[in-house]
């Protein structure tokens, strides 16, 4: 044996056996619970939102039943007070600090819940999975997951997964640095059997506020083909491609999204009016990042919670496929 | 908001200022620095499972029914001046800042697990957070984003938190990242 064998072996040896761990069937369960407990569970609760420098506390309250469907609401804790209640397929963000109120469609329910987006056989080529230990957040006991991705054009997650409920309580996002890039975690937990209709009412937006509504369903429809995206990063897949209108106008927009399971990239490709602020190169707010550059007499702006690299990389790459027709 | 007033802000709250006079001056006027004091208090107080909602509401109903309140001149009375009274009572409030100091300290290791410091940033080679401008363009996309993405499947609500949890627009064009 050679020396370099030697120093392989008692590597080896010494590497602690989870290292080794397969425990992807075994988070995949842990997922598809966490998944469900999302949609189905009727709760209260306060948690702490991080990223970077910033902190904010924030409340939200979830509520599901028959008549009403899937409804919640979330508002940051703070002098300004944003807030978006997600409600009947609507979306609606209120946003004080810059006197806007915006309405957007969400998306169409073809089923509900929605369909749990992830195939762990599909993510081990790209992400290793561990099972951590039981923690206690917020009071309750949970399990720890740590999802790693192994390549630098995703983020790694851990999460905490109430071990009782399977509602997410913490989540870390983390770089291949293994740095924290945000941290969301609840500090208080009630879940009730019945949550009264006053307290999913969007507040009250003054009057002053400058309503900026979009979509109606019909430019929802799903579309096929046309734009298309040379490079991507391993185990991104198309989700959906659809044409939606900008808000208060009448120009349609594409927006396809992509994903690998666990983190999404949306792209729009919008045509150039002239009038509309566009975004060009980097930009990030916390941990979404986007890259937008012209192209021809469009725009083309991808959005999504990877690393820059990723949608610079995809919006560089976004070519108009001639075999397909334009949708004008 | 700058940095040096985020990071003042957080010092006085520590009680770890030495000109705490000079801030509290500067609390009374300015409304950008009344707003990071009260979410950092709301911060703390929610780590520390003392979180009152609607406290912020109160405080401007509060702060508003004493602007209706006619002023009162009187002569100040001279006998609230007693030093040892005060003296005692700058004992009682350094030892509870140190109380609380050391709640901060337990509280931060604990909810920040394997990775340090909850304060930690870590852009290095990112690009600067977006000016406000840029990040109201951006909302919107990122309301179609999220509407469409994995995540959202995975976790509702959860990716709202970014759009909601928002630092009013000097402060987040000031924020540079090196």
């Amino acid at each position: 044996m050679t020396p370099s064998r030697i120093v392989l072996f008692v590597a080896l040896f010494l590497t602690p056996a989870w290292l080794f761990a397969d425990d992807s069937k075994q988070v995949e369960e842990w997922l598809e619970k966490m998944h469900s407990a999302a949609h189905s569970i009727n709760y209260i609760g306060t948690f702490v939102y991080q990223q970077g420098k910033q902190l904010t506390a924030m409340r939200i309250v979830h509520a599901v039943d028959d008549q009403n469907g899937e409804r919640e609401r979330l508002v940051a804790q703070d002098a300004i007070g944003r807030e978006v209640v997600r409600d009947k397929g609507r979306v609606i963000a209120i946003l004080p600090d810059i006197h806007s109120v915006v309405v957007q469609k969400g998306r169409p329910e073809f089923e509900f819940p929605p369909e749990f987006p992830v195939d762990i056989d599909d993510l081990i080529g790209t992400y290793s999975f561990t099972l951590g230990k039981q923690e206690h957040v917020a009071g309750r006991s949970a399990q720890k997951i740590i999802i790693k991705p192994k390549d630098k054009y995703r983020y790694g997650y851990r999460l905490w997964v109430d071990s009782k409920t399977g509602l997410l309580l913490k989540k870390q996002s983390f770089d291949e640095r293994n740095r924290v890039l945000e941290l969301f975690m609840f500090t208080a937990i009630e879940y009730k059997d019945n949550i009264p209709d006053e307290m999913l009412e969007p507040g009250i937006a003054s009057k002053d506020f400058k309503w900026i509504e979009t979509d109606d369903v019909a430019s929802n429809a799903e579309v096929e083909g046309g734009w298309a995206v040379r490079s991507m990063p391993a185990g991104f897949i198309i989700d959906i491609h659809r044409q939606h209108r900008l808000p208060n106008s009448q120009i349609y927009a594409d927006h396809i999204v992509y994903t690998d399971g666990l983190a999404s990239v949306s792209i729009f490709v919008e045509p150039l009016t002239g009038k509309s602020k566009k975004i060009n190169g980097a930009s990030r707010v916390g941990v979404v990042n986007a890259y937008g550059r012209s192209f021809d007499k469009y725009h083309i702006l991808a959005v999504g919670e990877v690393p820059q690299a990723t949608v610079k990389m995809i919006s560089e790459s976004v070519y108009y496929d001639k075999a397909e027709k334009p949708h004008d | 908001m700058s940095e040096q007033m985020k990071e003042l802000t957080s010092a006085f709250m520590d009680g770890e200022l030495d000109d705490a006079q000079a801030f509290l001056d500067q609390l009374k006027v300015d409304d950008d620095l009344r707003a990071t004091w009260s979410r950092y208090h709301a911060i703390r107080d929610s780590l520390h499972h003392r979180y009152l909602p609607g406290a912020s509401v109160l405080a401007a109903r509060v702060a508003a029914a004493l602007e209706q309140e006619p002023v009162l001149l009187m002569p100040l009375n001279k006998r609230h001046n007693k030093k040892p009274a005060s003296h005692a009572l700058g004992w009682a409030a350094a030892a509870s800042v140190v109380l609380i100091m050391a709640l901060w300290f337990t509280q931060t290791i604990s909810i920040t697990g394997d990775n340090g410091n909850i304060f930690e940033i870590t852009s290095n080679g990112q690009p600067p957070q977006a000016t406000a401008e840029v990040e109201q363009t951006l909302s919107d996309y990122i309301v179609n984003h999220n509407e469409y993405s994995a995540s959202t499947k995975m976790q509702g609500m959860l990716p709202y938190t970014r759009l909601v949890s928002y630092e009013p627009a000097q402060q987040a064009g000031a924020e540079r990242v090196e």
